[in-house]
């Protein structure tokens, strides 16, 4: 999980593979906290 | 405010009825809580049906129990018998009543506390805030123009700000520490699993601890035992050190000159550092994502526009973390706790900061990390996630201010030591090294 290459594309893709429509009006808000914890995986594996 | 211990010996003693403690609280929370906006729900029947039985039994000669006629209030996430269950959350308020007190709710009745309240959190505790967009924001009693800390904001308001003199909470990521710590009373975060655990809404089970909120170490004490806690307190002095790299950066200066000082009259208590803490932080900030997230996907799936928006947006997110991520985060809470045990074979005692700052304000909630602004919701934890992400216990402890805004540390031991964290921290209370102020002056009127 790169946080630079997640997008709403990217979101409703991951979504999709749980069952899970996300309604448009939260796409922004999943997008901008998906992105914080992909830099929260980046520092977890850093020097891994 | 009379404390815990006060009100029950008064109680068992017949110098003090229970129902009227009741009415009295009940009375303070109708006057006083809109200043704050700490209760959710005022149980009056139940309150005066509680302290009517422990009167009873004062009155035939039984006792009721070391907390005989205490006053308290439960974060909204505890079960209550005949009543739903919101977790905070404005779309639970028509769920199926509870059919039993959760086991802590139990517990507190058969030590004689009357359950008079439920209490403002973060939606499904996932923050750091007690801004809540069903119930509002809980403030400050401190200062009413910042936050009161969450996600058990609503306890440490009602203690803090003198509605109530004992408050339970629940603590994934620091919801006790943070908010003990930004209203200036006790908290304590036991070890995981230590404190029954029956009958509350879960958010993270990793992580997820009830505890209580006090206006002093012993009425901390006392409900801790009440709960289920206990040990004997041992004797002489501990080995004490103080947490540096990730604890000592980013706190504001104050903390760490009272932490200094505590080290200080523990024989020069040296700086030791538990290595990658940047990692244990953001491994229990991924673990709480996909275990919150997993356990509300069913519920997202079909009413995702039944959530606070700020709190869905946040569980989605981390429904869509990959299992794999969280396998690693689990891995390396294996290692961290090892270099904590490692760390544990030195010290019986580690101090570190509990909220890095004031509270912010709520007009503003944000505060600063490495030179940047950031959200107070998500990140308020900082110090408190590393170490509730392996189960350590906990008591987070205010320091003296003089009038100041409060600044609250954490007194850290390690699995199962909590009787030798509490024999610590009363000394540290004796020789006016930590110290709440006053709770705001509600919970006394004219019994007092």
């Amino acid at each position: 999980m790169r946080p630079d290459l997640i997008d709403e594309r990217l979101a409703t893709a991951y979504a999709a593979e749980i069952d899970l429509a996300i309604p448009p009006e939260c796409l922004p808000g999943v997008v901008s906290n998906l992105r914080l914890l992909a830099r929260h995986a980046a520092l977890l594996d850093a020097g891994a | 405010m009379r404390t815990c211990s006060e009100i029950g010996a008064a109680v068992r003693a017949g110098r003090l009825s229970a129902r009227s403690l009741a009415e009295e609280a009940i009375a303070a929370i109708r006057a006083h809580n809109p200043r704050f906006n700490a209760v959710t729900r005022l149980l009056e029947e139940r309150a005066r049906a509680e302290a009517d039985a422990v009167d009873a039994m004062v009155a035939a000669g039984r006792d009721p129990g070391p907390l005989a006629g205490v006053p308290y209030g439960v974060k909204d996430l505890f079960d209550v018998a005949g009543l739903p269950t919101t977790a905070g959350a404005g779309a639970r308020i028509a769920a199926p009543p509870a059919t039993a007190d959760a086991g802590a709710i139990s517990r507190l009745r058969a030590a004689g506390a009357v359950l008079v309240a439920t209490l403002n959190m973060d939606e499904y505790a996932y923050g750091f805030a007690t801004i809540n967009a069903h119930y509002g924001t809980t403030r400050n009693p401190r200062d009413i123009s910042r936050l009161a800390g969450g996600s058990s904001g609503g306890s440490a308001a009602a203690v803090a700000g003198g509605l109530l003199p004992l408050a339970l909470g629940s603590d994934t990521n620091g919801s006790i520490r943070v908010p003990a710590s930004l209203t200036g009373i006790y908290g304590l975060k036991p070890t995981h699993g230590g404190l029954p655990m029956a009958g509350v809404f879960p958010f993270v089970d990793s992580f997820d601890d009830i505890g209580p909120f006090a206006a002093s170490i012993a009425d901390l004490e006392i409900a801790w035992r009440a709960l289920g806690g206990s040990g004997d307190r041992c004797s002489g002095d501990p080995r004490v050190a103080r947490l540096d790299g990730w604890f000592r950066a980013n706190s504001d200066p104050d903390l760490l000159a009272g932490i200094d000082r505590i080290g200080a009259a523990f024989g020069d208590a040296p700086l030791v550092t538990l290595p990658n803490t940047v990692k244990a932080r953001s491994a229990a900030f991924l673990m709480s994502a996909f275990e919150g997230g997993h356990f509300h996907l069913p519920t997202l799936r079909t009413e995702a526009l039944g959530y606070d928006p700020a709190t869905r947006d946040r569980l989605i997110a981390g429904a869509l973390l990959p299992r794999a991520l969280y396998d690693r985060a689990q891995r390396f809470q294996a290692w961290y706790r090892a270099e904590a045990d490692r760390l544990f074979e030195q010290y019986d005692i580690l101090l570190a900061p509990a909220a890095p700052c004031v509270a912010p304000k709520l007009d503003d909630p944000t505060m600063e990390v490495d030179g940047e602004r950031v959200p107070a919701r998500a990140n308020l934890g900082l110090m408190t996630q590393p170490l509730s992400f392996i189960g350590l216990p906990v008591i987070a402890a205010p320091l003296p201010r003089g009038g100041k805004l409060p600044l609250g540390i954490q007194i850290v031991g390690k699995p199962g030591s909590e009787a030798a964290l509490f024999a610590f921290t009363a000394r540290l209370e004796t020789l006016g090294l930590i110290g709440a102020e006053a709770p705001v002056a509600i919970f006394e009127g004219e019994l007092a």
